[in-house]
């Protein structure tokens, strides 16, 4: 319990520590990236420098990961400023949206095939890779849903 | 942080932070029922609600904003707690390499420039554009990418929401229509143009599938929040 909390701590100073590095870096460097990318960047390169941290920063990080969506509320309610704009552009907001996320769903997955089937192919010493991933996919059809965000 | 935290401490904080958590509580309940269905998101449920109430009892959304603000604050922390899965994933990014990196990449760029275009063609206001850009990736990096080069970071939020449950929902009747039958090949392209709620999706295909979801998010979530603001520093004195 004391050391569950003090890992919590730890984690959490870690990410805080992190975030306020890189938006410190981001802007007194006057790097064109934004701050919390820099602080994730930099979390990133503690993980692989010391691995012993990763218990430590899932502790303070998972729950925070699991309820992500919640965060976005008061910047989503944030678009009620936009209103007219968005209902100005409606159409083209739309078909941008729905018709594209298709059309570029389809491309990646196309390509992402052809890509990874090059790579089989470059193991075909072992074919019996992708029906082994297939088998497992079949096992697990039905599967619940866990985090959503 | 400590702002946030004062606000928060505030009764309008105190009240507006439990009256959100608590429909966030209720929009978990009703995702966990009906998750096979991605419209059930419990941001699209905890923001129309929580809207609902904010409209109805007369409150300024700014007063709203600032009350809840301790959790719009969060977002800058949770975005580098991104790290944690992205490490995790690393092996497998490892393992699979070049052809990985390259097809969620071509994604990457794909899924905006053709959004992009959708807006040029009907003439939209510069700012839309811009925001668009940012749309197939994670909704914090988002929000920062899209600042960092003129868009509107709350429509950048609503716009990744939307990709993304159109996108889980579309999949299944897309990846037939492209006749792809390859599973991490679609678990690569859901993550990819379609983020969190995407990856969300593949869940039920599989842990394999789920893995290569998450792995397109993550790396297009860096992927694109950090070359969209370097070719606007460069593009940015023209504009």
């Amino acid at each position: 319990m004391m050391a569950g909390t003090r890992n919590w701590i730890t984690g959490a100073t870690l990410v805080l520590g992190c975030y306020y590095l890189g938006t410190w870096l981001s802007s007194s460097t006057g790097l064109p990236l934004p701050g919390a990318l820099t602080g994730l960047l930099i979390l990133l390169a503690v993980l692989f420098i010391v691995p012993t941290a990763e218990p430590l920063v899932a502790r303070a990080a998972s729950p925070l990961l699991r309820h992500m969506s919640v965060l976005f509320v008061p910047a989503v309610l944030g678009v009620s400023a936009y209103w007219s704009e968005i209902a100005q552009n409606g159409w083209a907001i739309g078909i941008a949206i729905i018709i594209t996320t298709c059309i570029s769903l389809g491309i990646s997955a196309k390509i992402a095939e052809k890509l990874l089937s090059s790579r089989h192919a470059h193991l075909s010493q072992v074919p019996a890779k992708k029906d082994a991933a297939e088998q497992v996919t079949e096992q697990r059809e039905v599967k619940k849903g866990s985090d959503n965000d | 942080m400590i702002e946030a935290i004062k606000n928060a401490a505030t009764l309008s904080g105190v009240v507006w932070l439990a009256i959100t958590l608590l429909f966030y509580w209720v929009g978990l309940a009703i995702n966990r029922k009906y998750y096979r269905y991605p419209i059930s998101h419990p941001l699209i449920f905890t923001a129309l609600s929580v809207g609902l109430v904010v409209y109805f009892s007369n409150t300024a959304m700014a007063h709203y904003q600032q009350s809840a603000g301790l959790l719009h604050w969060l977002l800058g922390p949770v975005t580098v707690a991104l790290a944690l899965p992205i490490y995790r994933q690393w092996q497998r990014l490892r393992h699979y390499g070049l052809p990985l990196v390259v097809s969620i990449m071509a994604g990457g760029i794909v899924a905006p420039i053709l959004a992009w275009a959708a807006l040029w063609v009907f003439n939209s206001p510069i700012s839309i554009q811009l925001t668009m850009l940012a749309k197939s990736i994670t909704t914090p990096l988002a929000m920062e990418a899209s600042a960092q080069i003129g868009g509107i970071p709350a429509l950048a939020a609503v716009f990744v929401i939307t990709t993304g449950v159109v996108g889980a929902i579309a999949a299944t009747s897309i990846f037939r229509v492209f006749k792809v039958t390859d599973t991490q090949s679609q678990g690569v392209a859901l993550g990819t143009v379609a983020h969190a709620v995407g990856t969300a999706k593949s869940l039920h295909m599989g842990d394999d599938v789920a893995a290569m979801a998450t792995l397109g998010l993550c790396v297009n979530g860096i992927f694109t929040a950090i070359i969209l603001p370097l070719i606007f520093s460069f593009l940015s004195p023209s504009l």
